[in-house]
């Protein structure tokens, strides 16, 4: 299988995205009522003023869109951060990013109540570079950075952002509650403003990487191996770094830190696929999104009609997997 | 998922402790000016009736003042404003002792209370450092229904050695809050909810606001069995409650989004013009005499003002 021809790329390819289009659809057409086919493509078309339009392009259509992208970018984020620090057991939790992203949107949304929404998610990309070039400053020796100390420094300011939000909390018992499900990850609160925003994020980066799938690939190889291939390696890490923080920084200020996703995606993906970067990086991408959206359909039926929050979900299915891989790491040595 | 396992836990918790109470049944032994008081985590002996007390909950507040007691220490999340004016203007200087959960000790022991009320599921941790400063009973207020509320209200007025005053204003509370002769029928069906976590919460016939407001005769949207039933806004549509009351206030974001949303104008609530906003701090966190009566003078405003 690792040796995937062209053609079987492709047809990888072709199969997740058409899952990927039938979980969304199953996102827009299940739920409180559930709506066909006809009833989506005439609410789309119409766009009137009718309570199953509203419904379906307000709240079910950006939900869905949101859940995918959230989950896609997630995994790609993860991936990225697993190849620049060579630790396939990481993510961007790691370098503080989604303590940075929840501290900001939970001080603007208790403090700061006048900003609104998009706001809130402009506050969360510009913490989320704040954190990432504060930790890469830290972690650098002498003038490179060092590869070993970036999660350590990131798993510190992450400490230090996670307890800041929790004394905002303390003093704001009340407020707690309404952060619940954002604390643990849910798509409730997505609407087109956050479509507006991930997306074109999303896609930006995912080209980026793309383009500079060569580059990831060879800092993933080490410091030595960069060296003799002639890669900038700092300069890279750098431009890396700042694309984890803006997958990152909209995903988590727009639904909060769903955690495991960024661990468990590419974990899985490399199972399937090795040397070819460009195919690991729109396969991580497809199954994030189809793992983030699976889990946003179950986790409306899970104690109905109450919602649960996706975050839940994804742990549940997420832990499973992680120490499914875990484990095969550990037997392969 | 998460939120109905934690209400199903401090369910549990509050039915066990309050089977402990009427098999205990609170007791006042008058020993001269001695006397003991029997509450959630044991018995607390005082000396002499309390003049200086503090308090780790608003609603212990509320009950104070209603019974013209002097407050020196509140736990008040460092917000004044956390206190409804009807109270606070009532009130002295006070000391502030931070956060609810976590109260300082050491600016408690500073003001020397000589009565310490205390809650039983936050400050159970803290119980030993807090019997050194000053006699302390626990007095369950978070996760309670109206009920409790007023015999809570009665065993503080026992602490503070105004048991029969304690009764006749639970008496005259109760009567105020009957004295909504107009029925909430005309309002139709009613939704009564906070917005929290991008969705409604509902207030069910077993919250406090409910239970509090029961002699109106409201017909609650929503027959949860549950303290809140909460919603997102496609179900709220799909309920299309008459009335539709938000506790909110200037600094609630969420809500703000939540209504900034194209369906929330196609509620029949926002059509017909029957909805109102009232503040959350009172209608949602004060549980005491006093608030709830404001609250019920809202009420009956929004009762006469309705269509």
């Amino acid at each position: 299988m690792k040796q995937n021809s062209f053609r079987n790329k492709k047809l990888i390819v072709g199969a997740l995205i058409l899952l990927s289009i039938l979980i969304i659809y199953g996102n827009i057409s299940l739920g409180n009522n559930n709506y066909s086919f006809d009833q989506i493509i005439s609410a789309i078309a119409s766009n009137d003023n009718t309570n199953e339009s509203l419904i379906i392009n307000q709240i079910r259509i950006p939900r869905a869109i949101v859940g995918f992208f959230v989950g896609s970018s997630l995994a790609l984020a993860g991936l990225v951060i697993q190849s620049i620090t060579q630790n396939r057991l990481t993510s961007s939790q790691i370098l503080g990013v989604n303590s940075g992203v929840t501290f900001v949107s939970v001080l603007a949304l208790i403090y700061l109540p006048f900003v609104g929404y998009m706001g809130r998610v402009g506050f969360g990309i510009v913490a989320a570079l704040v954190v990432v070039l504060t930790v890469l400053k830290l972690s650098k020796n002498s003038s490179k950075i060092s590869v070993a100390n970036l999660p350590l420094s990131g798993l510190v300011i992450g400490v230090f952002l996670t307890s800041l939000t929790q004394s905002i909390l303390l003093l704001n018992e009340e407020a707690a509650e309404t952060m619940m499900f954002y604390m643990i990850g849910s798509f409730v609160r997505a609407n087109w403003e956050s479509v507006i925003v991930l997306v074109p994020v999303s896609i930006v980066c995912i080209i980026m990487l793309l383009i500079l799938s060569r580059n990831l690939k060879v800092i993933e190889l080490g410091n030595d191996m960069a060296l003799s291939l002639g890669v900038n390696m700092s300069k890279y890490v750098f431009i890396f770094v700042v694309i984890v923080s803006l997958l990152a920084g909209t995903s988590v200020s727009i639904a909060g830190p769903v955690g495991f996703i960024g661990i468990i995606v590419p974990n899985l993906v490399r199972k399937i696929v090795s040397s070819d970067y460009k195919f690991l990086i729109v396969m991580t991408s497809l199954v994030g999104g189809i793992l983030a959206s699976l889990s946003d359909l179950i986790s409306k039926f899970i104690s109905y009609p109450y919602e649960t929050p996706v975050g839940l979900v994804i742990s549940f299915i997420g832990v499973p997997m992680f120490l499914y891989v875990a484990m095969s790491e550990r037997s392969k040595r | 998922m998460n939120k109905k396992i934690i209400s199903l836990m401090v369910a549990g918790i509050v039915t066990v402790s309050l089977t402990g109470c009427t098999n205990k049944e609170n007791k006042v032994e008058s020993n001269e000016s001695e006397y003991t008081i029997t509450h959630e985590l044991g018995e607390t002996t005082l000396k002499e009736e309390p003049q200086r007390i503090a308090a780790l909950e608003f609603s212990y507040v509320d009950a104070l003042v209603s019974l013209d007691k002097e407050v020196v220490a509140i736990a008040d999340d460092l917000d004044k404003t956390r206190i409804i004016e009807e109270v606070r203007s009532n009130l002295g200087e006070y000391v502030s002792l931070g956060s609810r959960r976590t109260p300082s000790l050491e600016a408690l022991m500073e003001v020397s209370p000589d009565l310490i009320i205390a809650d039983p599921l936050r400050h159970k941790d803290i119980q030993k450092e807090l019997e050194q400063i000053a006699p302390t009973i626990y007095i369950d207020s978070t996760s309670v229904g109206y009920d409790e509320i007023l015999s809570a209200f009665e065993q503080i007025g026992k602490a503070v050695g105004k048991e029969d005053e304690a009764k006749k204003l639970v008496e005259e509370h109760q009567n105020s809050m009957k004295k909504g002769s107009t029925s909430a029928q005309k309002l139709g069906t009613v939704a009564i909810g906070v917005v929290q976590d991008g969705m409604l919460s509902l207030q069910t016939d077993s919250s406090y606001v409910m239970e509090s407001l029961k002699d109106f005769d409201i017909t609650n949207i929503t027959d949860s069995k549950d303290s809140r039933h909460q919603v997102t806004l496609e179900q709220l549509v799909d309920m299309n409650p008459d009335t539709l009351i938000i506790m909110t206030d200037e600094k609630d974001a969420d809500f703000k989004q939540f209504k900034n949303n194209p369906l929330w104008n196609k509620l029949k609530a926002i059509e017909n013009g029957n909805y109102y906003e009232v503040d959350r701090t009172l209608w949602l966190f004060s549980r005491g005499l006093i608030s709830t009566e404001v609250m019920g003078e809202e009420f009956e405003g929004i009762l006469n003002e309705a269509k």
